[in-house]
């Protein structure tokens, strides 16, 4: 696989489908020679932005690239407005100093960087990255 | 199963007006202040195809549509008993995921599993073990190159066999049992927990208002994984336990703080926040 190469997935939103998505992170992780606990640390972002989108009946699209000692994966259609506002600004998490565990924090511990991109369908889609070490 | 409270018989009330042409929000409220029965009655009515609906969601799953319809309509009547009209919210968006935890319920109850090929729930064993041994050896966490070289096997072997672990994860969640049985392998869920909570608003911000339903191992974990910025493997030797197990408490942890969100969302009576 060379440098940004992308694979792109679609599958429906039923849980069952969910390892698919994994098997996917997982032989991109096993190309970029990511450990085991990176690579359970990108699922488990990827489900748990999953479980927060509770209004989408879309399918899940997710693309998955690796390049530069980088894995980017990019989940499309999401659209519960709370789930976006709340990683869109940060503002709103100041409760986790008080010990509550939310997306934010989740995904800070869980990747390097994450970001939403505005689609012009009306959903957005939430970009993760994480460093190869 | 007890058959509905459903006659379908009283299509009107006593002032002459059909039931039938009122809305939802008046059968509501006649349903709770004034304990109207053929309110009640109407309101299930006209949510049945809702719950056929999602029954036939799991119409591969090996049990009978119908038997589920009547299990989803179990939680349709408590969704339309416990349905606040204070929430702002369809009583469709608010039963949706009270009649799908029923038919969930119903599968649990059932012992409904897959069994996962023995071959993988054995390569996942000793993958649980080359685990530990090679982040001893290595000094870090391997890859899955590393495990498929120690176990003779291909990459895809391995990933199918981390993968198959995790579905044994989803059991000991939903079963309530215990995580520590490594030779359990049976896949309970494949019905997950997405549907729950349609109406959460200000809650659904945080996962974990919940914390004290943990254990004290879970908590800890939790508190290395994401506020200390511990890893996996090094929570694995701070605890004393393999990373995969590791992994399986803290997908455990979050699932069933969800799920106690989506309870407390399910019980009106319960204050916003815990």
């Amino acid at each position: 696989m060379s440098a940004d190469d992308t694979v792109t997935l679609r599958v429906p939103r039923e849980p069952g489908y969910r390892s698919l998505l994994h098997l996917v992170l997982g032989g991109i992780a096993s190309r970029g020679d990511m450990s085991v606990d990176a690579l359970d640390d990108l699922q488990l972002a990827v489900d748990n932005l999953l479980a927060e989108d509770q209004s989408a009946d879309e399918d899940v699209v997710m693309s998955v690239s690796l390049g530069d000692r980088k894995v980017c994966i990019t989940i499309e259609a999401l659209t519960d407005t709370h789930l976006r506002h709340n990683l869109a600004d940060r503002q709103l998490t100041a409760g986790m100093e008080d010990g509550r565990i939310d997306m934010c924090l989740l995904l800070d511990s869980l990747v390097d960087g994450y970001a939403v991109h505005d689609r012009e369908s009306g959903a957005y889609a939430v970009e993760l990255r994480k460093q190869v070490r | 199963m007890n058959g509905l409270p459903v006659s379908g018989a009283r299509g009107a009330t006593a002032f002459g007006e059909r039931l039938s042409d009122l809305s939802e929000r008046e059968l509501l409220l006649r349903a709770h202040d004034q304990k109207d029965q053929a309110a009640r009655e109407e309101l299930i009515k006209r949510y049945l195809p809702l719950v056929r609906s999602l029954a036939r969601r799991f119409a591969s799953r090996g049990q009978a549509v119908e038997d589920l319809v009547q299990v989803g309509s179990i939680g349709l009547i408590k969704a339309v008993d416990r349905f606040d009209l204070g929430r702002g919210v369809e009583l469709s968006t608010y039963a949706t995921p009270t009649i799908m935890g029923e038919i969930k319920r119903y599968f649990r109850d059932k012992g409904w599993a897959v069994k996962v090929p023995r071959a993988l729930q054995d390569l996942n064993v000793r993958l649980n073990k080359v685990i530990e041994q090679l982040t001893v050896e290595l000094k870090r966490s391997p890859t899955i190159f590393d495990l498929a070289q120690a176990c003779s096997v291909t990459e895809e072997e391995v990933l199918e066999a981390l993968e198959s672990g995790r579905a044994y994860n989803s059991l000991s969640i939903y079963s309530g049992g215990s995580t520590d049985d490594e030779d359990a392998f049976e896949l309970l869920d494949y019905l997950g927990e997405v549907e729950n909570a349609y109406e959460l608003v200000e809650q659904r911000r945080y996962l974990a208002p919940a914390m004290s339903r943990l254990d004290e191992r879970e908590r800890l974990i939790l508190h290395l994984r994401f506020f200390e910025g511990m890893t996996q493997t090094q929570i694995a030797a701070r605890v004393g336990i393999s990373q995969m197990h590791v992994s399986r408490l803290i997908r455990k942890s979050i699932d069933l703080m969800r799920q106690h969100m989506t309870e407390q969302d399910q019980s009106p009576a319960t204050p916003l926040s815990s």
